[in-house]
């Protein structure tokens, strides 16, 4: 009783927690527009660009990524995930989710062949106990030889499941989330170098509802491959759009003034050689 | 159920992210801050194309003039910062159209620049040609030719400040406008107050009464260069029209023993809205300025006055005490929906509707002070814009973006003080400026922008 209710009261609290994160972290799940779109976004910024603007730690990332992931494979990956997580509560809710989503896959796939849907109906209620179902198939074997190659397919599809079930969605959504650091260091870099280069015409009517997108494409050395191009923005000398043009050409400004992009490792060229900048005043209290 | 929901939300969110991600193998960065500073432009001098000698000095002293006029104005407004002419690298030559941006230009850290050249006409009429330039994109953003009597380089020096301004901003310039305003000489207990007017930059003082008689509240036609104001000419308090060009005057109806005072025109520019006092009891009046017909908007015991149009004409803003203290309210056009507007501490009074329709700035008075703030025109966000001891009157640019009001010192005990002159204020409470005006200053209204007979 007491057990169960610890555990409830656990849950539930558990509960709380993830349906308050979602609930904040997702405008669409919430009413109120105005302060949370504003604030949540904010604690999101300070967190990464501290972290993760150190060069160091950048370039860690993708080290990482290829050698020491087949080792922890064999070790307690699951334990260790979490480690790197404390640093930020979206991505640990994201390798959350990942585990949620790549269990299912292993598990499901087995199931196929009818024997063992019919070990399954024989023994519904207890847990399956891995000896006794090696005896009915290897019997099954013996009997059949017809049966032993995809018998002892199966055999090997129910053991690995419980042995490497957890190694193999813990490992891929680790080196997500390794890349992921490392795109939103490369994402914080250029922030940062971009929020210093941004002029806001903050008397523009309304510019607290305006937004632009912006494209670059960089060279190596981190300048400007060619000018900048504004993305959908569609005719910016229409008549009416004139607040606009001058917010869309600060933004244009800001690009051209930043370059060059420096600071940006080069081993991940590919990442940023392209890059869309979406600049928005929704923050501005215009 | 519990879990499988939270299941169901996880997958969710999960699979939005995993979409979102795996859209992009372009990089996406969000920005979302940024400063708000001055962006740095340079204005060389405008060059003369052969320095003939003009009406008011020779060729290239009309052009430096012209250039530095420009740079005032753009740099009043706060949003422009202007490079000292004397870090520029290079002089622009008369037959140079298009400057070399990345080897002159861009080092100085300008983000635009100003052109200009001037050529005088066989026919004493001058030519003034000015490119405005993204010195980044190295394209131009705007460029005009004007053609007039050289004596007019000052006008003209307003209306390419304006052309720079809007193509800048996205919004109408405000700097080829004028501001009348009551000049005050002699000492505090017989004072004269005479109607004055002078140009946005303080240039061209001229004043348009003789100071025989008391002239107060003067305001500007939105739509005409007419003033109505306030005079006590032959002792009695009434309203007047005014017209600028043609220098007439006449008195706006005549009501007798009654007082009218606080007056103002509509959007149109077609009537005039004021205050009638009867027995004193005041109410609010419009009078249709063709026909001189009268219609009573308001009928309180407490003290309706200061109204002031929307600009779209469907609203009127005024102030009253009927509430117990001096608040704003707003009504239809007829004098219906009557609504309180204003629910901070402290009484508020000259109310006025914003040019660009979404503010009311008023005179807010409490803790022992006379601030100028605005508020949204149904009363909420309310801003306080400047914080001395008495500040009073604002009056609207016609692009609804800056303040223009007056501020008067305290006295002190020796008889000193008192003294006002005209300021100015951003709508962002920055940029606080000191009109320079000749004599103590007070009640400035803002016209419309000067009519331009010829251009492009």
């Amino acid at each position: 009783m007491k057990d169960g209710q610890a555990g409830l009261i656990y849950s539930l609290g558990l509960h709380v927690v993830v349906v308050t994160t979602v609930w904040v972290g997702m405008p669409f799940l919430s009413n109120e527009r105005d302060i949370p779109s504003t604030i949540p976004m904010e604690i999101e910024f300070v967190d990464i660009t501290e972290e993760t603007i150190a060069p160091a730690q950048a370039e860690e990332a993708p080290k990482e990524e290829s050698k020491p992931s087949p080792q922890k494979e064999t070790k307690y990956a699951a334990a260790e995930a979490p480690a790197p997580a404390p640093s930020e509560a979206v991505p640990t809710l994201e390798a959350v989710k990942k585990e949620i989503k790549r269990t299912p896959k292993p598990t499901t796939k087995p199931v196929v062949t009818e024997r063992q849907k019919l070990t399954a109906r024989v023994r519904p209620s207890s847990k399956p106990k891995p000896p006794s179902r090696f005896k009915t198939t290897r019997l099954a074997a013996l009997i059949d030889k017809s049966v032993k190659k995809e018998v002892q397919k199966t055999v090997e599809a129910e053991e690995k499941p419980k042995l490497k079930a957890p190694p193999k969605t813990t490992v891929p959504s680790f080196s997500a989330l390794k890349a992921k650091l490392a795109t939103a260091a490369l994402q914080d870099a250029l922030k940062s170098q971009i929020y210093g280069c941004w002029n806001i015409p903050s008397g523009v009517k309304d510019v607290h509802t305006m937004q632009v997108k912006v494209r670059v494409f960089l060279r190596p050395d981190g300048n400007l491959l060619r000018p900048p191009q504004y993305v959908d923005a569609g005719d910016l000398n229409a008549a009416g759009r004139e607040g606009y043009r001058t917010f869309a050409e600060s933004a244009r400004r800001a690009v051209q003034l930043c370059a060059p992009y420096e600071r940006l490792p080069m081993e991940r060229y590919d990442e940023w050689k392209d890059i869309e900048f979406n600049f928005d005043a929704s923050e501005m209290t215009g | 159920m519990m879990k499988q929901l939270m299941r169901k939300i996880a997958i969710t969110v999960m699979m939005i992210l995993g979409a979102a991600s795996a859209a992009n193998a372009q990089l996406k960065v969000d920005v979302t801050r940024g400063n708000v500073e001055p962006i740095p432009m340079a204005f060389p001098h405008f060059v003369p194309q052969g320095d003939a000698v003009t009406a008011v000095g020779r060729l290239s002293e009309v052009g430096e003039k012209m250039a530095n006029v420009i740079t005032a104005n753009l740099e009043s407004t706060g949003l422009f910062s202007a490079i000292d002419r004397a870090a520029f690298i290079a002089t622009l030559s008369s037959d140079e159209i298009r400057p070399n941006f990345a080897t002159h230009w861009r080092p100085l850290g300008t983000q635009a620049m100003v052109t200009g050249r001037l050529k005088l006409l066989s026919d004493g009429q001058v030519q003034v040609e000015f490119r405005l330039w993204d010195v980044l994109a190295e394209t131009q953003m705007v460029a005009m030719s004007y053609k007039t009597p050289v004596s007019n380089w000052r006008r003209i020096a307003h209306v390419i400040s304006d052309k720079i301004y809007s193509r800048m901003t996205g919004e109408d310039g405000y700097f080829d406008t004028r501001v009348v305003y009551i000049a005050e000489t002699g000492d505090p207990l017989n004072r004269k107050k005479r109607l004055a007017i002078m140009d946005q930059d303080g240039a061209n003082q001229r004043f348009l009464t003789s100071g025989d008689y008391l002239v107060l509240t003067p305001r500007f036609s939105p739509s005409q260069q007419e003033i109505t104001y306030l005079s006590y000419f032959n002792n009695k308090p009434r309203v007047y029209l005014f017209n600028i060009t043609t220098n007439r005057f006449e008195v706006l109806g005549d009501f007798e023993k009654n007082m009218t005072f606080a007056p103002r025109f509509s959007p149109d520019g077609d009537s005039v809205i004021l205050t009638l006092s009867e027995d004193g009891n005041s109410d609010i009046y419009l009078m249709d300025l063709s026909t001189r017909n009268t219609m009573r908007l308001t009928s309180h015991p407490g003290i309706d006055t200061s109204p002031s149009f929307s600009p779209d004409g469907t609203k009127i803003v005024f102030n009253s005490d009927r509430g117990g203290s001096q608040q704003l309210y707003v009504m239809d056009r007829n004098g219906k929906n009557i609504k309180r507007i204003s629910h901070g501490n402290g009484r508020y009074a000259t109310p006025v509707w914003s040019p660009r329709g979404d503010l009311i700035a008023f005179t807010k008075m409490g803790e022992g002070k006379f601030r100028i703030g605005v508020m949204r025109t149904d009363g909420t966000g309310e801003r306080l814009l400047t914080n001395a001891y008495q500040d009073e009157g604002p009056t609207w640019s016609p692009n609804g973006r800056v303040l223009m009001f007056f501020r008067t010192t305290p006295y002190d005990n020796n008889g000193g003080g008192g003294d006002s002159s005209i300021w100015s204020v951003d709508l962002t409470g920055f940029n606080e400026r000191k009109m320079p005006t000749p004599f103590n200053a007070s009640d400035p209204a803002w016209s419309p922008p000067l009519p331009l007979t010829r251009a492009e």
